[in-house]
C-alpha cells in the first residue's frame, strides 16, 4: 500500500458506502414500500423484523390474503426494538394516510401497551396477532386472530402424553422444559399451558435457553443435561428448532432421543429430519402462513359487517378448504393447531385449508 | 528575609516520585512585581516546583505562604483562589467560543444571562491588560494567531484577579514578533505590581525581561540572583554543572565527497527553490526559527512531505522519493521534531522500538528470530549507550533524552547513509544532549552525512561542520560554522535584511 | 488513608520517567494473570457450591460453549490490536457464511468446494473492509454498513428460510468428537495458539502492534500500515467463515437469525479480557480467556438456573467493571 493523499478516497469511500447501506436497507425490507391507495384500501403491520423465518412466512401469508380480498398492505418492520416500534407508530398516525385497518404485532408486549393504546384512538379497527395481548388492555383492539399459545402447548403436551403411553422403552417421570427468553410473553403462556395440560408429568427445571434457534437450544442444554440425565424422559421445548439443539445435546450425553428420551417442540418448520428419524414423537401445525392470512381476514370480516362476537373461537381445522370469509369475527380468533406425527407417511397425507404440510411447514 | 515585598514564599518543599527525589527541600521567594526566570535542565525540578505552585501536584513536605499567609494548594481551584495562575504551552482556549466567552467561561459569573455586549463590556479591561485593548472581543477564538490566544488565556487568568501569573514556556511555538508580544506583556505585567514566574529554555529571554533568576539542578535550587549580575558564561555554568564547550564534541577533519545533493527543491513551507550539497562525514546544521523553512527542507528530502519540483541525488543518482519508505529504501533516515506523535512507539518496548524499522533484517520467512533482534537492539542500545536493562522497558516511560536516543538509534539498523534530524535535542536534558551530539559526531565520523534543523542557535553552532541559514522560507547562506559568529547567526534566522539575501554555494 | 497512599505511590512510581519505570508488559501479564486467577477462582467457588460443575464433561462443554464467541474474538483481537476498535460486522458476516455454506451443500456442490467457497467469500468480504479501513475510514461505520448488507444478503440467500444441508458429509465438522474433545473446541484451542504465535513471533504480528501502538510512527518508520488493518479484518473474516460452517455443519440447517447478539459477546470478551482499545497492547490470549470466562460465568448461572435476563446483567456487569478498571488504570498511568 502506498502513501496517497486521503482526500478523494474519502469521496469515493462515503458515496461506496452510502451505496451500500442503501443496498442494504432494500436487502432487509424489501416490501416496506409497495403501499397504494386503491382497491379496498390500505393495511398497515406493525411487527418485528421478517429475518426470521416464521415472521417471514406470516408476511406471505398476510400478503396472500389481502391480495385476495383487494387490500393494499404495508408492513412496518422494527429491529427487535419496541421503541422503535412506538416511534414506527408514532410517525404512522402522523402521516395522515387513510388506513382500513392495522395489525398490532409487538416486540415486548406489555411494553406496547401504549402504542396499542394510540392505534386504537385513531378510530380505524386494530387487529392484535400473534402475540396475546396483556390482560386489561382489551379495549384498545378489536379482536386478536393468530396463535393461542396455552392451546399450543396443551397440543403438544397430549401428543406427548400419548407418545409416553405407546413407548415400550421410556417411562415418562421426570423432565425439563427449555423455554423462550424471559420476557417474551408467547413463552411465559406456552410453559403454563403445556404443565396445565400434562400435571402428571414432573418438570425437574423449567430452563431459559435465552432464544429460539437451534444453537441457543443446543448450548443451554449441553450444559444442562450432563446434570439431570440419569432422571431424564421427556423435554418440552417451546418449538421445533430449540428442540432440534436439545436433540443434539441428549445424543452427546448418550441419550437417543425417541428411545431413552421423549421430545416434543410442537411448532414444525422446514427440516424434518429429527421428526422423521422418531427424534421427536411429533409436530404440530403453528403455521405462521395461516396466522398472517387470517388476521387480514378478520379485518375484512369485521369491514363487511361492522360488528365483533363476543368470546372465542377456533377456526375449523378442514383439510381441504379455508374457512369462509363471511361472518363477524369473534374476540379471539385462533388458527387450528393440529398435530402430526412422526412418520413419512403422517406428513404425505396431511392436509389443512388445502395446504400440504410442507406448504404450512416452510420455514 | 525579603521584607514586606516578598509576596510568595515556598520553604523546604520535598516531592518524590517512587525512589527518585524530584525537588529536595527547596526554597523559592517571590517578589511583588517582579519577572522572575525560573531556569533548570528538564528534570531538576522547576516543572515539579511550578506544579505544586499551580495545585497540580502535592508536596510531601514544605509550607507554601503567599502574602503572608500558610496557604494549602490542592487542586487548581484552590491555588486559583489563593491567585496564581498557570498558563501552560497547551492552550485550554476554546476556538469555537468568542474571545469574550473564553475569558468569562468558568469563571463563576452571578447573572445568568449573558449578552455579548456585557461580556464584551466585562472582558474590555482584561484584554487591555495584555495589549488587547484593539481587538473585538465578540471574534471567534479561533481566529487569532497563536500568541494572540496565549495572550487571550492571560487575560482569562487576570479577569480571575491573579497575582502570580506562571507563564510555563511562552514563546516555545511562537514567531519573533509575537514573542515580542508576549514579553511586552509580561514587563507590563510586572510594572503593576502583579509577580511573574517565567519557565524557559531560552537563556536570552532571561536577560531580556527577567529581574532575579531561580536556577534548579538535580533537585534542588540556587538562590535567586539578580540578573543583572551575571553574565550569560555563569549562567550556563550555573545550569549544567560544566562548561559550555564541555557540551560539544570536537569538529571532525574527514569531511568526504559528496553525498547527497539537493537542487531547486521547491516544497510546502519553503518560498524559493533551495540547493545545497551534504557530504559524506559532515554535520549540516539547518538554522532557522519556526516558519523559516529548515524543517520544510528536511521534511521534503524525507519524503514526509511532498516536493513540488527540483531534485534530489544520491552519489550522483536522482532519486524518486514520494514517501518516507521511498526515502528509507534509499537509505535515508528521519527523525521528526515531534517524538510523541511519529519518533516512538510509546507503549510498546524499547527493543521493538529498535528493530522497528529493520523487521526484515531480524526475520526469516516472516517469521521473527528473537536471537537475532536482541542482538540488533543490544548494538543499537550500546552504540547510544541506552542500558541494556531498559531494552524490555516501555518506551514512553523513558526520559526525554533516553526516547531521543531510542528514536535516533532505531535508524541505524539500516544502516543509512544519510541522516536528517529535527531539533535532535527538542525536550531532551542536558546531560542526554551533550551524549547525543557525541553520538551524532561519531556517526559522522563513520562516513554518514547528517543534515538536522535547529531553532537553536548554540546548538547549530557548536554542532555543526557547515550552517545554512533559514528565514521565511529562504536560504539565507551557507557558512562553515567556525567562520559564523553568534551574531550574524541570530541576525540571519531573525532579520536578514541587513546581510545580503540567498547565499546558495 | 495509608492504604490511599500507598496505592498513590505505586501510581506516581510508574509515572516518573526517570526512575526506571516497570513496563507495560508487565501490566499486561499482570492483566492476565488476573484473569487466570479470576477463571481459578470462579472453578474453585463453582465447584464449592455447584454439584457438577466441577467435572471434566462440563468444563469441556464450558469449552465448547465459549468456542463460538471465542474464534470470532481471536479475529477480533486483532482488530482491536491494530487501533481499529471493532468491526461490528462479525455477527453478520458469521450468518451470511452459514447461509452460504448451506445454499452451497443443498445445492449439492460438495463438500470441499463448499468449504473453500465459503471460506474465500468469508476472508474477501473481511478483506474489503479492511482494505477500506485501510485507506482511513472509521472502522466502526465501515462494518456497521458492511452488517447490514450481510445481514440483507443472508436473508436473500436464505429466502428467510431454513436451508438444510441436506447431506451429511460436513456433520462430522459440526459435531465430531476428536479424542473426545469436540471439534469446535479443538478449532478454538489449536486458533488460539496460532493466533498467539503470529502475533509473538512474525513480521506481521509485529507490524500488527506497532501500527496499533502508533499509526503515525509506523508510517514515519516505513512500515506498511495499511496491511495490518487488511489482514486484521480478512482474518476477522475468516474465523467468521469458520463458525459459520461449524453451526450449519452441527444442525445440517442454516437460517439468517442464527448468531443473535454474537457482535456484543465477542466485544464482552475483548473488553472482560482487558485488550486495550487504543491498540497495540494485549495479546489474542487475552481474548480467549475473556470468552472462557464468560462462558464459564454463564454456566455457573445456568446450573444455578438464573433467567436470561440475570445472566445478561452479570456479564453486562462484568463489562462495566473490566471497562472502568482499564480506564481507571489508563488514567492513573497517563
Amino acid at each position: 500500500m502506498t502513501h496517497r493523499s486521503h482526500g478523494p478516497n474519502h469521496a469515493v469511500l462515503k458515496g461506496g458506502l452510502a451505496a451500500l447501506a442503501v443496498a442494504a436497507a432494500f436487502a432487509v425490507a424489501p416490501g416496506a414500500q409497495e403501499a397504494r391507495a386503491d382497491g379496498n384500501g390500505l393495511i398497515v403491520v406493525f411487527m418485528p423484523p421478517g429475518t426470521d423465518n416464521y415472521l417471514a412466512q406470516w408476511q406471505v401469508g398476510a400478503r396472500d390474503k389481502a391480495k385476495a380480498l383487494g387490500y393494499d398492505i404495508k408492513i412496518v418492520e422494527n429491529s427487535r426494538d419496541q421503541a422503535e416500534e412506538d416511534s414506527q407508530v408514532q410517525q404512522e398516525i402522523a402521516s395522515g394516510e387513510k388506513v382500513a385497518g392495522y395489525i398490532w404485532w409487538p416486540f415486548v408486549n406489555a411494553a406496547g401497551v401504549g402504542s396499542l393504546r394510540a392505534l386504537s384512538q385513531t378510530g380505524v379497527p386494530v387487529i392484535a396477532t400473534n402475540q396475546f395481548p396483556v390482560k386489561g388492555a382489551e379495549k384498545y383492539w378489536l379482536a386478536y386472530a393468530g396463535v393461542n399459545d396455552f392451546f399450543n402447548a396443551q397440543v403438544a403436551a397430549k401428543m406427548l402424553l400419548k407418545a409416553c403411553k405407546e413407548s415400550k422403552t421410556v417411562k415418562c417421570d421426570k423432565g425439563l422444559i427449555f423455554t423462550f427468553p424471559a420476557g417474551y410473553s408467547a413463552g411465559s403462556d406456552r410453559r403454563k399451558g403445556f404443565i396445565e395440560a400434562a400435571p402428571e408429568l414432573k418438570v425437574i427445571d423449567t430452563v431459559d435457553t435465552g432464544g429460539f434457534m437451534q444453537q441457543e437450544g443446543y448450548k443451554v442444554a449441553s450444559q444442562v443435561i450432563p446434570a439431570h440425565k440419569k432422571d431424564l424422559s421427556w423435554v418440552y421445548t417451546e418449538n421445533d428448532s430449540l428442540a432440534t439443539g436439545v436433540i443434539q445435546a441428549l445424543k452427546e450425553n448418550g441419550l437417543q432421543p425417541g428411545k431413552d428420551v421423549l421430545v416434543v417442540g410442537g411448532t414444525c418448520h422446514g427440516d424434518t429430519t429429527n421428526l422423521l428419524a422418531g427424534e421427536m414423537v411429533g409436530t404440530g401445525i403453528q403455521a405462521a402462513y395461516l396466522e398472517g392470512a387470517q388476521s387480514v381476514q378478520t379485518i375484512y370480516k369485521y369491514l363487511a359487517t361492522k360488528k365483533v362476537e363476543d368470546g372465542e373461537v377456533y377456526l375449523p381445522a378442514d383439510p381441504d378448504k379455508p374457512p369462509p370469509d363471511e361472518g363477524a369475527p369473534h374476540k379471539y380468533n385462533f388458527i387450528p393447531n393440529p398435530s402430526v406425527g412422526n412418520t413419512k407417511e403422517d406428513l404425505d397425507k396431511f392436509r389443512l385449508w388445502g395446504m400440504t404440510f410442507a406448504q404450512l411447514c416452510n420455514y | 528575609m525579603q521584607g514586606e515585598d516578598t509576596l510568595l514564599r515556598m520553604h523546604g518543599i520535598a516531592k518524590r516520585y517512587g525512589s527518585v527525589a524530584a525537588l529536595q527541600g527547596v526554597d523559592f521567594t517571590l517578589r511583588r512585581g517582579e519577572v522572575m526566570a525560573l531556569l533548570g535542565e528538564n528534570g531538576a525540578g522547576k516543572s515539579t516546583l511550578v506544579k505544586i505552585l499551580a495545585g497540580l501536584e502535592r508536596p510531601d513536605a514544605g509550607t507554601i505562604e503567599i502574602g503572608g499567609e500558610i496557604v494549602t494548594l490542592r487542586s487548581p481551584g484552590q491555588s486559583l483562589r489563593a491567585g496564581v495562575a498557570y498558563v501552560t504551552q497547551e492552550l485550554s482556549i476554546i476556538s469555537s467560543l468568542s474571545i469574550a466567552e473564553n475569558i468569562c467561561l468558568g469563571g463563576g459569573d452571578d447573572h445568568f444571562v449573558w449578552t455579548q455586549a456585557r461580556l464584551a463590556a466585562k472582558v474590555r479591561p482584561f484584554l487591555a491588560l495584555v495589549g488587547l485593548g484593539d481587538i473585538d472581543p465578540g471574534l471567534a477564538a479561533g481566529s487569532l494567531s497563536l500568541a494572540q490566544q496565549q495572550l487571550v488565556e492571560i487575560a482569562r487568568l487576570l479577569s480571575r484577579d491573579a497575582r502570580i501569573l506562571i507563564l510555563d514556556e511562552p514563546t516555545a511555538a511562537l514567531s519573533d514578533a509575537e514573542i515580542e508580544k508576549v514579553k511586552a506583556v509580561v514587563r507590563k505585567l510586572a510594572a503593576e505590581g502583579r509577580s511573574v514566574i517565567y519557565v524557559t529554555h531560552r537563556l536570552g529571554e532571561v536577560f531580556e525581561i527577567g529581574d532575579r533568576v531561580t536556577i534548579f539542578r538535580n533537585g534542588r535550587s540556587f538562590d535567586p540572583a539578580p540578573v543583572k549580575d551575571l553574565d550569560i558564561d555563569e549562567l550556563i555554568e550555573h545550569l549544567l554543572g560544566r562548561r559550555l564547550d564541555q557540551m560539544f564534541p570536537p569538529r571532525g577533519a574527514g569531511i568526504g565527497p559528496v553525498a547527497m545533493s539537493v537542487r531547486d527543491v521547491i516544497a510546502p513551507g519553503l518560498a524559493e527553490p533551495v540547493s545545497f550539497d551534504l557530504r559524506r562525514g559532515e554535520i549540516l546544521g539547518l538554522a532557522g526559527q519556526l516558519g523559516s523553512g529548515a524543517n520544510a527542507i528536511v521534511k521534503a528530502i524525507a519524503g514526509a512531505e511532498p516536493r513540488r519540483g527540483g531534485t534530489i541525488s544520491l552519489g550522483g543518482r536522482p532519486l524518486t522519493l514520494h514517501s518516507v519508505r521511498d526515502a528509507i529504501a534509499n537509505g535515508i533516515a528521519y527523525c521528526s521534531d515531534d517524538r510523541k506523535r511519529d519518533g516512538i512507539f510509546g507503549v510498546r518496548k524499547v527493543i521493538e522500538n529498535l528493530t522497528a524499522p529493520s523487521l526484515t533484517r531480524i526475520s526469516t520467512g516472516g517469521l521473527l528470530s528473537g536471537r537475532r533482534e536482541n542482538e540488533l537492539a543490544t548494538q543499537l542500545a550500546g552504540f547510544f549507550e541506552i542500558a541494556v536493562g531498559r531494552l524490555g522497558s516501555q518506551a514512553g516511560k523513558l526520559s526525554g533524552g533516553n526516547q531521543q536516543k531510542v528514536a535516533l538509534g532505531k535508524w541505524l539498523g539500516i544502516e543509512p547513509s544519510i541522516l536528517l534530524v529535527e531539533e535532535p535535542t527538542r525536550g531532551v536534558d542536558v546531560g542526554a544532549r551533550a551524549e547525543i551530539y557525541h553520538h551524532l559526531r561519531t556517526l559522522a565520523e563513520r562516513g554518514l552525512g547528517i543534515a538536522f534543523a535547529s531553532s537553536d542557535n548554540q546548538e547549530v553552532l557548536g554542532l555543526a561542520d557547515t550552517v545554512a541559514t533559514f528565514f521565511r522560507g529562504r536560504l539565507v547562506r551557507m557558512a562553515a560554522a567556525e567562520t559564523l559568529d553568534p551574531e550574524e547567526l541570530l541576525r540571519d534566522v531573525t532579520h536578514p535584511a541587513s546581510t545580503e539575501a540567498g547565499g546558495a554555494r | 488513608m495509608k492504604a490511599m497512599r500507598a496505592v498513590v505511590g505505586i501510581f506516581a512510581t510508574d509515572r516518573n520517567t526517570e526512575g526506571e519505570a516497570r513496563s507495560q508488559a508487565r501490566w499486561r501479564r499482570a492483566a492476565t494473570i488476573a484473569m487466570l486467577a479470576a477463571i481459578a477462582a470462579a472453578i474453585v467457588v463453582g465447584g464449592i457450591t455447584t454439584p457438577n460443575f466441577l467435572t471434566f464433561n462440563n468444563l469441556l462443554v464450558v469449552i465448547r460453549n465459549a468456542s463460538i464467541t471465542g474464534i470470532v474474538a481471536l479475529g477480533m483481537s486483532y482488530v482491536t490490536l491494530s487501533g481499529n476498535l471493532f468491526a461490528l460486522s462479525a455477527e453478520e458476516l458469521a450468518i451470511l457464511s452459514a447461509c452460504v455454506f448451506a445454499w452451497l451443500m443443498h445445492a449439492q456442490f460438495g463438500l470441499l468446494a463448499s468449504l473453500a467457497a465459503t471460506l474465500l467469500l468469508a476472508a474477501a468480504s473481511g478483506a474489503v473492509q479492511g482494505g477500506i479501513i485501510a485507506l482511513g475510514a472509521d472502522p466502526i461505520i465501515t462494518t456497521l454498513a458492511f452488517g447490514a448488507l450481510f445481514r440483507g444478503c443472508a436473508s436473500l440467500v436464505s429466502e428467510n428460510k431454513n436451508i438444510a444441508l441436506g447431506s451429511k458429509a460436513a456433520e462430522w465438522l459440526g459435531t465430531g468428537r476428536p479424542l473426545g474433545v469436540p471439534t469446535q473446541s479443538w478449532a478454538f484451542v489449536i486458533l488460539t495458539l496460532a493466533a498467539w504465535f503470529v502475533i509473538e513471533n512474525t513480521r506481521f504480528g509485529r507490524l500488527l502492534l506497532l501500527t496499533g501502538a502508533n499509526r503515525a510512527a509506523a508510517t514515519a518508520t516505513g512500515l506498511r500500515v495499511g496491511e495490518a488493518a487488511l489482514v486484521a479484518v480478512t482474518l476477522l473474516g475468516i474465523g467468521c467463515g469458520l463458525v459459520g460452517i461449524s453451526a450449519a455443519a452441527q444442525f445440517g440447517l442454516a437460517a439468517a437469525n442464527l448468531f443473535a447478539g454474537l457482535n456484543i459477546d465477542v466485544v464482552a470478551a475483548i473488553l472482560v479480557g482487558g485488550i486495550s482499545l487504543r491498540g497495540g497492547q494485549g495479546s489474542p490470549i487475552q481474548a480467549a480467556l475473556g470468552a472462557t470466562f464468560i462462558a464459564l460465568m454463564q454456566n455457573f448461572m445456568l446450573l444455578h438456573d438464573l433467567s436470561t435476563g440475570v445472566r445478561m446483567t452479570v456479564v453486562g456487569c462484568l463489562v462495566a467493571a473490566a471497562t472502568c478498571a482499564f480506564h481507571a488504570l489508563q488514567r492513573s498511568r497517563a
